[in-house]
């Protein structure tokens, strides 16, 4: 086997979702072990892509036979239901575990990230990390930042666990998520690989980090008299 | 979302569905040579040698580049059996048989061996490998016609539509032609194929978005 050794590709994306979660975990006073169950539910909520979203978008390839739609616009079409599945099967438990008010012993900030963590690592091992095939360094970068973002966008979806939070989030999780996807496939052909994962790359990190701006916790000003 | 789906649903059902009429299109034994060209570069790559021969009521499809044999009815060209070679990632040999109900598949991979059964569709159903030169028996005259075709490298069966858009010249190596000008619509991606208007229809190029086939010789036997 050439290329990356599996090993190393596992012990990068682990790192990855280490880096990703780390700034979530050290603004919490208290982590607990709760965050583990939306860690494993968006490890095996990357199963929804086969279940969900293949199906959806191979009806929507169908419908779209034969029809005047512009090439950009079937693209769009075809990519809408990776952000909205996707985002929505990371979502969906956190989201009724914190409806509920069941965190068991971890913070509410900390579910949305983990669910992003776990699918997001899952992806990239299921993709990358034990394809047979020659992966390089490029392959590595790109599931480093789609595992970054995956923890970003699944922040923004889930929040605090208020249910104002969804009725925004989730969907701007889901523009955001079809948004990268779209300019990830629409640029594919017009740039180099290593341009293009470096768009996409700071896209991810830019997302990561407004997930982690909008969970800053409100500070508690006392003024001294 | 919805509304586009209905939208295509719509269409879709309006197309009517492809009809391929062999008779005086084949012809004993073929062979075209085409030149395959970067469409960036446009320089030439390589050229591939596909034979078309007549053989017991069946038409065999042979092409070099591409690895791939095909055999189909000669009444009304379904496909009956085909073999494709893939390296990617390892040798994979994939073998399908084609029932009146089902396509049998059997793959030889770098994992061992892999067995599926589909489902054949109702309609016509056309191998992949089959595809630019059964369409040599299409009818021009219509502007859109809809069909299945199975893909073998990944044992799927997709959707698609043929569309006539006009006649143009071509020059290819082997000279000028009138030609159909024929977008292979997909879905999500089309390519072009360019037919002589004249019979028995020749393929005279082939764009798949990144090579061009330009023809530059053929002979009948």
């Amino acid at each position: 086997m050439a290329g990356v050794p599996v090993p190393i590709r596992i012990s990068a994306f682990v790192f990855a979702a280490l880096v990703g979660l780390l700034p979530f975990f050290l603004r919490s006073k208290k982590i607990g072990f709760g965050w583990l169950l939306p860690f494993f539910w968006g490890a095996s909520s990357l199963y929804s892509v086969k279940l969900i979203q293949i199906p959806i978008q191979k009806a929507i390839t169908s419908a779209m036979v034969g029809t005047e739609i512009v090439p950009w616009m079937r693209l769009l079409f075809y990519i809408i239901p990776s952000g909205a599945v996707q985002e929505l099967a990371k979502a969906i438990i956190p989201i009724i575990f914190l409806l509920v008010g069941l965190r068991l012993g971890s913070p509410s900030e900390l579910w949305g990230p983990a669910a992003g963590a776990g699918f997001g690592i899952t992806e990239a091992i299921v993709i990358v990390g034990i394809n047979p095939g020659a992966i390089g360094i490029l392959a590595l970068v790109e599931r480093f930042s789609s595992t970054l973002f995956h923890i970003g966008a699944s922040s923004i979806a889930v929040g605090k666990g208020k249910p104002l939070r969804f009725v925004w989030g989730l969907p701007l999780a889901m523009v955001l998520h079809a948004l990268t996807n779209f300019i990830a496939f629409g640029l594919s052909d017009k740039m180099g690989y290593w341009p293009l994962e470096g768009i996409i790359a700071l896209e991810s990190i830019a997302i990561w980090g407004f997930a982690l701006a909008l969970n800053e916790k409100k500070q508690n000003y006392i003024v001294e008299k | 979302m919805v509304a586009l789906m209905l939208f295509g649903l719509s269409m879709s059902a309006k197309m009517q569905e492809l009809k391929l009429d062999p008779e005086d299109i084949f012809s004993d034994r073929e062979v075209f040579i085409y030149g395959l060209f970067d469409n960036e570069s446009g320089e030439e790559i390589t050229e591939t040698e596909v034979i078309c021969e007549v053989e017991d009521g069946y038409l065999l499809i042979d092409d070099s580049v591409n690895e791939s044999f095909v055999s189909v009815k000669l009444d009304d060209l379904s496909p009956y059996s085909g073999e494709k070679s893939i390296h990617y990632a390892g040798d994979y040999v994939i073998h399908s048989q084609f029932t009146e109900t089902q396509i049998i598949i059997d793959a030889e991979t770098p994992d061992g061996e892999q067995h599926i059964e589909l489902d054949r569709p109702e309609g016509l159903l056309l191998h992949n490998d089959q595809l630019l030169f059964s369409l040599r028996a299409m009818d021009f005259s219509i502007e859109k016609q809809k069909l299945k075709l199975f893909i073998p490298a990944n044992a799927s069966i997709i959707d698609m539509a043929v569309m006539v858009e006009g006649i143009e010249k071509f020059n290819a190596p082997a000279g000028e032609f009138e030609v159909y000008r024929v977008t292979l619509d997909f879905g999500l991606s089309m390519q072009t194929a360019f037919y002589e208007v004249e019979n028995p229809h020749k393929m005279i190029a082939y764009d798949n978005g990144t090579l061009q086939y330009r023809l530059k010789e053929s002979k009948s036997e």
